[in-house]
């Protein structure tokens, strides 16, 4: 009996074995209750016996019978036996599944990892969708029903679709979307919103975007409807891309002078101490420049730092760095891309004449929890994100943190170690779709400067920024955003260099904004944006207080400056047929000057000076002091040659209602902004461009060639040797000129592939002239003179290499000629003391600036099941360690003039950066 | 291992905070001569000097005085007064001219090529006193950055001004004692090596130098009318000058607002720039003008002030470190004495000394005849 037992238990588990094998194998065998079943039939059943996934599409497939079935024989072959006298193919993948296509090079990948203990192909992962696998190529063999039968009516179906972002429900922003049948392409707006107007029948789309993998979706179509779908994230096919553009945009989208970026790429390239930054990187693209290492701002297009405009999430932002201009203003984390308008800057946007940056802050994951940070050795980030409790709203918290002190107090020279710098900054955002129609925004930030110098000087800044956007979806047509937004900006000084005039004065800045924005399409190729929006500014230049009782300072306290800036603007992007698109844009600005205040008048024609004072007009609280107006105009044309190559041309003309007060060649952390009054006229500027754009490898390569021309007046240039501690009363300190910009920009963009990266060119001038025939002042004797950020040559090469997913290598390449500089041109002597004489403004250069940075980022390893997933980032800041000049400059002492060369980062910086982040790689 | 290259990485980020600043002279060919007119005149003693003379080239800096010129002093009631020349570029007043209060003055200057320059009229403002002059010891920060010196730091308070505000600017003259270290045993002249008989004779000096710096400053947007301890100079303890005794004449002008910018934007232009933050430089103007050529720019100012003036005596400070080079006697020095008389006659007379072990030596002359950089000649002040 127990032998009997044994064997049959020993048969049983062979038996067991054997089928479990079987199951495991690839072999699979029909019997003949298969046999005479409609082909869609047999397809279906085997896959339900099998427990493996046979995809196909029933439509297509042709009404007849599975005739062969050769009992024994695998799936596999019985398939390819009774489906290839159709024109059909049977492909297989890693897992067992069947794919039937017509197309004989369908080569299934699956992007699992691999799990090293078994080598086999790892599960665990959660599942896509269960409609779609995600392989290249896939073939979906769902079909999306868009309207109802009901409805049809043989009129063309308005279709409106919907793509967000598999791993974390955010919106496709510039995907495109194709329809196969027809050769339509479309793109997906800011909300990830695309619009087709089709016949109602079958179609194929295919929809794509640069960060994701291609989807592609049979629907049919019968009435108007809507469509949501999701595209999975591209991890193998895409390497980390430098660029994240839409091909197509840089052909086919009417704007000129875009550049986008998005944060996972910023987090690519190399900056100095490894922090990332958002704004340095932003000096890598064409046509923006710096003034030098120790300042914040950056010049675009030959315009003064002042002349940009930076919101994110619509909350307007004046201090974009931290530690007078070292750091960014915020965590590149917290990002998830920028935009920059150089050339057309859409209508809803007005105020500044040069660029407007807009930063869009991180959705929170709308999945499941996520939290990730880093140490560098002078701060520490972390970002936290998820859903908000199961409910439809995420939320995002990132908070960053300087620890600079221990470095500073390691220096030998006495003032530095006397010194300390410390900064802070968070982050919070709540996204909440309510319903289909409705979503709400909250964004709120704060951050924090503390630095003192030796005890002699004492700066603290705060600036905080909140903003509430509604989103509302009238419906397919008209789309509706409401905000409202908050941006402070306050910085407290203390100065006793002299004990006497020992000083303290703080500064506040506040800008309040409403803005309401309306987005419809009636037809299928307008697209018309207008709306309105409104700014109330308030500066508060604080008291200037003496410090102590030692000081002998006259407290001084000084009138807010209070305006109010409106726009009302609309604009339509027209494709008048598949070459051509223009875009228009009209945008009419106002600007109140508001009091309390006590305005001068002076005598025409002479010379702003206190002395030529002819009458003070006194205003009080809110009481309306001056009015300007004027409308701006954005216009655009676009002509495309063919699908790759279009040319491109457009014309705004731009105005702007507040500037910094600067007497510093470079931005320093005392300036301060000041609205246009009664005396001191806005700016006015007209740029003309004109470009070609080309894409070509399929898309993997982009170029663009940008010329420009500026002009523009009003500039607010200060008088020489003119200080703002001295003039209380501005316009006597300053006098209004003219800029003259023209350049040309070459970008050539490689955005796939294992190594990746751009290299641009840009010959740029940029000249100043300050001349007011009303007052007969001038600078310079009227003559014109190179602007102090004015670089004729600037070259930007980056580049990122990636030979696996765990390894990425990235290196920048920055040159630019130097800046111009005003050297003497004689010396003479005033009692017996050599003094410089100076003539011309800036008829000297530095020398040329150069510099690389390389830096190598190596991930843990790629196992899918762990805690935590952590990265390090090896960075080598001015490889070369050249002694790059931030100024020359000259200094008498006991009777004699040196010379001095001042460079900010003189030799070669290295850092290691340790991120980290809750989850996988893939993440 | 590890710990080590953390280390190595801070080492070398700390250079970064340091910037780095080194000297450098850039290349320079724009060269631009102008005319330079430097005249200060006041209520104090005479005679005033009024120097013109052309500007240089930036790398060889040189006073480049313009000679056979014709100046005078033209007052608003018609009353002129002739400047002589002395040497070249350098006219002075007659040494009975003092300016008044309540006149306005004008420069005008017409040079042997014929072109005539001119200045505005400028009144004398009321001038105010010094009402103290302190000397503190302190210690400061050596411009490099790093070390730290003791010297004595200078402050002045001005007395009350007679209107609101006033404008100042200073010129500083020092005048110090100082003693050659070692005393005079022998002395080699005429061919003859002899003992000294007076071994103290070139051993005590006076030495008067100008402060080679600017100093502004104002109470325009100060709460009271009075400057209350503003620092001047700062002498150290690297140079002899705090040795023995010390004494510094500060000579305070009161100045008109206009005549305060020209002056404030020269020190600032030529110690303010460097750091991060530094302005425009500009071509400075001051109040005089090329009248036989509008557009051709007047480097210099002419500055009419109101004169006080106060001198501090200050005696070597208790409890510092002294950190000039003092002379000492070695072994060459002894070898020297040997062939001193090979010296030629144009060195003569030649002075040797003693070590503490009565052997004598020949040191630098300036160890023991300090009329190598100063004189014998007590100043009457002393």
């Amino acid at each position: 009996m127990t032998g009997i037992k044994t064997v049959s238990l020993v048969a049983l588990t062979l038996l067991f074995l054997h089928l479990n094998a079987a199951g495991q194998e690839s072999d699979r065998r029909i019997d003949s209750t298969y046999a005479r079943l409609p082909l869609h039939e047999f397809l279906h059943r085997a896959a339900v016996q099998f427990q493996t996934g046979i995809y196909f599409d029933p439509a297509q497939l042709p009404n007849t019978k599975a005739t062969t079935i050769l009992e024994g024989e695998t799936l596999e072959k019985l398939l390819e036996i009774n489906l290839t006298p159709y024109g059909f193919f049977a492909v297989r993948d890693h897992e067992g599944n069947f794919f039937i296509t017509r197309n004989k090079n369908l080569l299934p990948e699956t992007n699992n990892t691999v799990s090293p203990a078994t080598g086999k192909p790892d599960t665990t992962r959660p599942t896509a969708e269960s409609l779609l696998v995600s392989t290249k190529n896939a073939f979906a063999f769902k079909t999306f029903k868009i309207g109802s039968m009901e409805k049809a009516d043989g009129n063309p179906a308005e279709i409106t679709g919907y793509i967000t972002r598999e791993e974390d429900g955010a919106p496709v922003i510039g995907g495109t979307v194709q329809v196969q049948e027809t050769g339509e392409v479309t793109t997906t707006d800011r909300e990830g919103i695309f619009r087709l107007r089709l016949n109602p029948g079958y179609y194929l789309i295919r929809a794509s975007s640069m960060e994701c993998e291609e989807r592609k979706i049979n629907i049919e179509v019968y009435s108007d409807g809507e469509i949501r779908f999701s595209l999975p994230p591209g991890m193998v096919l895409l390497n980390e891309v430098v660029i994240r553009s839409d091909p197509f945009h840089n052909v086919r989208s009417t704007k000129m002078g875009i550049e986008k970026l998005s944060g996972k790429s910023i987090r690519e390239i190399p900056v100095v101490l490894g922090e990332k930054d958002i704004f340095k990187v932003a000096m890598l693209l064409p046509g923006v420049q710096s003034a030098g290492e120790g300042t914040q701002g950056f010049n675009v297009r030959g315009s003064p730092a002042d002349q940009n405009l930076f919101y994110i999430n619509n909350i307007p932002v004046y201090n974009t760095a931290h530690l007078f201009g070292f750091f960014s203003a915020f965590n590149s984390g917290a990002i998830s891309e920028f935009t920059l308008y150089k050339s057309n800057i859409p209508a809803q946007y007005g105020g500044r004449l040069a660029s407007v940056f807009n930063i869009t802050a991180h959705q929170g994951n709308d999945q499941k929890f996520k939290l990730s940070g880093g140490i560098s050795p002078v701060s520490g980030q972390v970002v936290a994100e998820g859903p908000v409790f199961k409910s439809s709203s995420t939320f995002m918290v990132s908070a960053r943190t300087t620890y600079s002190d221990w470095l500073l107090d390691r220096i030998k020279n006495p003032e530095l170690k006397m010194s300390e710098a410390r900064f802070s900054d968070i982050l919070a955002n709540v996204t909440s779709h309510l319903n289909d129609k409705n979503e709400i925004k909250i964004l709120g930030y704060y951050s924090y400067d503390h630095a003192t110098l030796a005890s002699i000087t004492e700066h603290e800044y705060n600036n905080t920024g909140a903003s509430v956007q509604w989103n509302h979806r009238f419906n397919g047509l008209l789309r509706m955003n409401l905000s409202v937004a908050n941006g402070n900006y306050y910085f407290n000084e203390h100065n006793n260099a002299l004990d006497i005039a020992a000083y303290s004065q703080d500064y506040r800045f506040s800008h309040r904004e409403a803005r309401l924005e309306f987005t419809w399409q009636p037809f299928d190729n307008h697209t018309f944006i207008y709306g309105a929006n409104s700014i109330h500014y308030q500066i508060n230049r604080g008291d200037f207080k003496p410090f102590d009782s030692t000081s002998l300072v006259k407290p001084l306290s000084f009138a807010p400056e209070k305006g109010i800036e409106s726009g009302i603007f609309i604009s339509d992007n027209w494709e008048i047929n598949k070459k051509t698109a223009i875009d228009a844009g009209f945008r009419y600005n106002f600007f109140h000057v508001l009091g309390p205040a006590q305005v001068f008048t002076y005598r025409p024609l002479s010379p702003r000076t206190l002395e030529n004072i002819t009458d003070t007009l006194q205003f009080t609280n809110n009481e309306l002091i001056k009015t300007y107006h004027a409308p701006d105009f954005r216009t655009g044309i676009k002509y495309q040659i063919n699908k790759n190559i279009a040319i491109k041309a457009g014309y705004n003309r731009m105005h702007q209602y507040l500037f910094l007060l600067s007497n510093t060649i470079a931005i320093a952390p005392t300036d301060r902004w000041k609205l246009c009054d009664y005396n001191i006229r806005p700016m006015e500027g007209n740029q003309y461009s004109l470009g070609c754009y080309a894409n070509f490898f399929a898309d993997k390569m982009e170029f663009s060639a940008e010329v420009y021309y500026k002009a523009a007046k009003n500039m607010v240039e200060y008088k020489d040797g003119a200080s703002f501690y001295t003039d209380a009363v501005t316009e006597t300190g300053i006098i209004q000129g003219r800029l003259h910009a023209k350049g040309i920009e070459l970008m050539l963009k490689k955005t796939q592939g294992k190594l990746s990266g751009w290299i641009n060119y840009t010959y740029s001038r940029a000249q100043l002239t300050v001349k007011d025939a009303n007052t007969g002042e001038q600078s310079n004797n009227g003559k014109p003179y190179p602007a102090n950020y004015d670089k004729p040559h600037a070259l930007n090469l980056v580049c990122n290499y990636k030979p696996n997913r765990r390894v990425s290598v990235s290196g920048n390449l920055v040159y630019s000629t130097g800046r111009p500089i005003t050297f003497p041109t004689s010396i003479y002597y005033l009692n017996g003391q050599p003094i410089l004489n100076f003539s011309h403004r800036n008829e000297y250069r530095l020398p040329d600036y150069f510099r690389i940075d390389l830096s190598v980022k190596i991930e843990g390893n790629l196992l899918s099941k762990k805690l935590a997933h952590g990265t390090f980032i090896a960075s080598l800041y001015n490889l070369t360690g050249r002694k790059n000049a931030y100024s020359i400059y000259f200094k008498s002492h006991e009777g004699k003039i040196t010379g001095y060369k001042l460079s900010v980062f003189g030799t070669l910086i290295p850092s290691v950066t340790y991120t980290f982040k809750l989850g996988n790689y893939a993440n | 291992m590890q710990i080590n290259v953390l280390h190595l990485l801070m080492a070398l980020m700390l250079l970064f905070f340091t910037g780095c600043v080194e000297e450098y002279w850039p290349e320079m060919n724009k060269y631009e001569s102008v005319i330079v007119v430097d005249g200060l005149i006041h209520n104090g003693e005479g005679p005033y000097t009024i120097t013109l003379s052309r500007s240089a080239r930036p790398d060889k800096p040189v006073f480049n005085g313009v000679a056979n010129a014709q100046v005078s002093i033209h007052d608003h009631l018609g009353a002129e007064v002739k400047l002589t020349a002395l040497e070249r570029g350098t006219y002075v007043t007659p040494a009975e001219f003092k300016a008044e209060a309540g006149i306005l003055y004008q420069l005008q200057i017409v040079t042997a090529q014929g072109e005539r320059y001119a200045s505005d009229f400028e009144s004398l403002p009321e001038p105010v006193g010094i009402d103290t002059v302190q000397a503190e010891v302190e210690y400061h920060t050596d411009p490099r950055g790093y070390y730290v010196k003791p010297g004595v730091q200078f402050y002045v308070s001005t007395e009350a001004a007679i209107n609101d505000s006033a404008c100042f600017y200073w010129r500083l003259t020092e005048t110090f004692e100082f003693h050659a270290d070692f005393e005079i045993y022998y002395v080699f002249d005429q061919g003859i090596l002899r003992e000294m008989l007076h071994r103290d004779s070139l051993r005590v000096c006076y030495r008067t130098l100008a402060i080679p710096e600017i100093f502004t400053y104002n109470t325009v947007n100060m709460n009271s009318p009075a400057l209350v301890h503003f620092p001047l100079n700062f002498t150290d303890t690297e140079s002899r000058r705090l040795s023995v005794r010390y004494s510094l004449l500060i000579d305070q002008y009161t100045v008109s607002q206009k005549h305060y910018a020209f002056w404030n934007s020269v020190e600032q232009q030529n110690n303010g720039q460097g750091g991060l933050y530094s302005t425009q430089p500009f071509q400075i103007q001051g109040n005089m003008y090329c009248s036989s050529n509008p557009e051709q720019p007047v480097s210099g100012n002419f500055t009419v002030a109101g004169h006080t003036a106060m001198r501090i005596f200050v005696d070597p400070p208790i409890g510092v470190n002294y950190y000039y080079p003092e002379c000492t006697i070695d072994t060459s020095a002894m070898e020297e004495f040997y062939s001193i008389r090979s010296y030629p006659p144009l060195s003569w007379p030649v002075y040797a000394t003693r070590d503490e072990n009565g052997i004598p030596a020949l040191p630098n002359q300036s160890c023991m005849d300090c009329t190598v950089s100063g004189t014998l000649e007590k100043p009457d002040f002393w």
